[in-house]
């Protein structure tokens, strides 16, 4: 990892830490204060023969001060980022990154800055641009935004505060939405991260987090959030049936609620809870948040829970959440991955969501408009950590989300024409510093 | 004499294969890394998951430690393969893959890597706080030895 701005900071000792008498202090666990003792290195089945252990007070043989010196060095500022590139063939229509003639112009680029300007305070800023994959058979072209811009002052270990715009804590890669580099596939299941309501990429408010851990290997991480949001929605589906019901009550075909293609949550409060055990790897935890549409003030809420290993080679992750409004939905994914030939990775995912109209609509259209069934079988190549090249297969089966516009969609509906399956391939690659 | 004679082949065979295979055994139980701080540290021992979450800095301080400063060797390093391995039970590259995810989530920044054992000497020799590993073998001067627990 890099550090390219090369700023350091220089501290006096003195105004830093006390000297600390090891006679006096208390270990953390809770052993007594003891004398140093001799070198008990750890045991590693893969080494070479033993070698005789040097005292402790021996010279260095690496050259090293021989005195405590009175400053130190921490990096001031890090630099990081990400990028994504693919291209996507699907065999009829727009569908996020593909078309049937295939579309190249999948781009995304990020930044990371990491600014720690004293011991406890650290200042995080994400900017990124890409290009908007389809939606409603339409996309924005390219989008700029600043993923997260936040200060965090650490009180301790146990609470952290922050301000500005975070990351939502909510799913298993709420806070991670595009790097490439932290998972097999090229997208992430549309049923959960797509424009679905269920969460967004970041809150604007405050928020606290906290981590506590046993030295038997359990531990528990929390978050608390509140603020407002801008809440991804495709409202496609939403808005045929609102066409479709108004046409049903002999008014305007077109006579639907104007919607937009991402809903503003006011008054939000939030939070996630997630256990460790000394299983490695494992990770249980649950999520929520409350808040309300800026529009119409009406309540949305979202729950539900995650689960994760990944250890050896295995990742095994699935999420399940459900959606409280007035168009309810409920929706889940399983993602399976094993690095069985380093550094080939295989992947199997399959999602599903359901959405529920309001009263009158549901009967009005197919029920694969309102669902979304996706089974993908992914490949990755990983160069490095930080470079992968990527393919994979994916079957949709529903249009909640593989659609065109809400009018084609009517249409189609009326016609009977829909086509509920969908099949893509994806080619990327993905690299990150 | 001839069983004698086998016996004796017997018991040198065994022999050899016993000098053989000893150094194996002895490798399996060598030393690769040890733990060391800075030398005002006031710590005498940690457990591991204690020294895994430093390294994760999910754990910052310590009684009478108010800012821990981990730092990593190079992760071409074999002692921090070994050290990644046994503490932290993942492999470089799946280290790497968790401050990817630490990194760009804004939770937290890896910490700082230094090329070589000599380069990490010097910066716990030189920082309050400092927490480190280098090979077993290594002879680290005034720099604190901390035990592990487990």
């Amino acid at each position: 990892m890099s550090k390219p701005g090369v700023l350091v900071a220089v501290f006096v000792l003195g105004t830093y830490a006390p000297s600390v008498n090891a006679q006096d202090a208390a270990t953390p666990e809770g052993g007594s204060p003891t004398e140093p003792v001799a070198e008990t290195p750890v045991p590693v089945p893969e080494v070479s023969a033993p070698q005789p252990t040097t005292p402790p007070s021996a010279a260095p043989q690496v050259g090293a001060p021989q005195e405590t010196a009175t400053t130190f060095e921490v990096p001031a500022l890090e630099i990081h980022g990400y990028a994504n590139w693919g291209v996507g063939y699907s065999d009829h229509g727009h569908y996020l990154i593909a078309s049937p003639h295939g579309e190249f112009g999948h781009m995304q680029l990020a930044l990371t800055f990491a600014a720690m300007p004293t011991e406890r305070l650290t200042i995080f800023v994400q900017p990124f641009i890409g290009m908007a994959p389809f939606f409603g058979g339409q996309h924005e072209g390219w989008e700029a935004e600043v993923d997260y811009a936040f200060v965090r002052y650490a009180l301790s270990d146990l609470l952290r505060v922050q301000i500005g715009k975070s990351r939502q804590p909510f799913g298993l890669y709420s806070e991670i939405f595009e790097v490439g580099t932290v998972r097999p596939f090229l997208l992430l299941a549309q049923s959960l991260y797509g424009p679905v309501g269920i969460m967004t990429e970041g809150y604007f408010g405050a928020g606290i987090n906290g981590a506590a851990y046993s030295d038997s290997g359990w531990g528990v991480e929390y978050d608390l959030y509140g603020g407002g949001l801008d809440l991804p929605l495709d409202t496609a589906v939403a808005e045929a049936g609102e066409m479709l019901a108004a046409a049903a009550m002999s008014m305007n075909g077109e006579a639907g609620a104007h919607r937009e293609d991402a809903e503003v949550l006011n008054s939000v409060v939030g939070g996630r809870l997630s256990l460790r055990f000394p299983v490695e790897g494992l990770m249980l935890g649950a999520a929520g948040y409350l808040g309300q549409h800026l529009e119409d003030d009406e309540r949305h809420a979202v729950y539900g829970g995650q689960a994760q290993y990944q250890a050896h080679g295995v990742t095994a992750r699935c999420e399940y959440y459900r959606v409280r409004s007035s168009q309810p939905s409920q929706a889940g994914a399983a993602e399976l991955a094993y690095r069985a030939v380093d550094p080939l990775e295989i992947a199997v995912r399959y999602e599903a969501s359901r959405l529920d109209l309001p009263e009158g609509q549901n009967q009005l259209m197919p029920r694969s408009v309102r669902e979304h069934n996706e089974a993908s079988v992914g490949l990755a190549l990983w160069l490095s950590p930080e470079a992968v090249i990527k393919a994979s297969g994916h079957y949709v089966r529903g249009n909640r989300l593989a659609h065109g516009t809400a009018e084609d969609l009517v249409s189609k509906i009326e016609t009977g024409e829909t086509r509920p399956i969908t099949k893509m391939l994806l080619f990327g690659v993905s690299f990150s510093f | 004499m001839t069983s004698c004679h086998s016996l004796l082949l017997l018991a040198l065979t065994a022999s050899s294969l016993v000098s053989l295979t000893t150094p194996a055994v002895a490798a399996a139980d060598e030393p690769a890394f040890k733990i060391i701080a800075h030398p005002d540290m006031p710590i005498t021992s940690l457990g591991r998951a204690t020294v895994a979450k430093i390294f994760q800095r999910a754990v910052t301080g310590l009684a009478g430690v108010p800012k821990l400063r981990p730092v990593n060797l190079d992760a071409a390093s074999p002692v921090r393969a070994a050290f990644d391995k046994v503490i932290l039970g993942k492999s470089v590259s799946e280290v790497k893959a968790f401050w990817q995810q630490q990194l760009f989530a804004g939770r937290s920044v890896p910490p700082p890597e230094k090329s070589s054992e000599a380069a990490v000497l010097a910066f716990v020799l030189a920082t309050p706080g400092a927490i480190a590993y280098v090979g077993a073998r290594t002879e680290t001067g005034a720099a604190r030895i901390i035990p592990l627990t487990d």
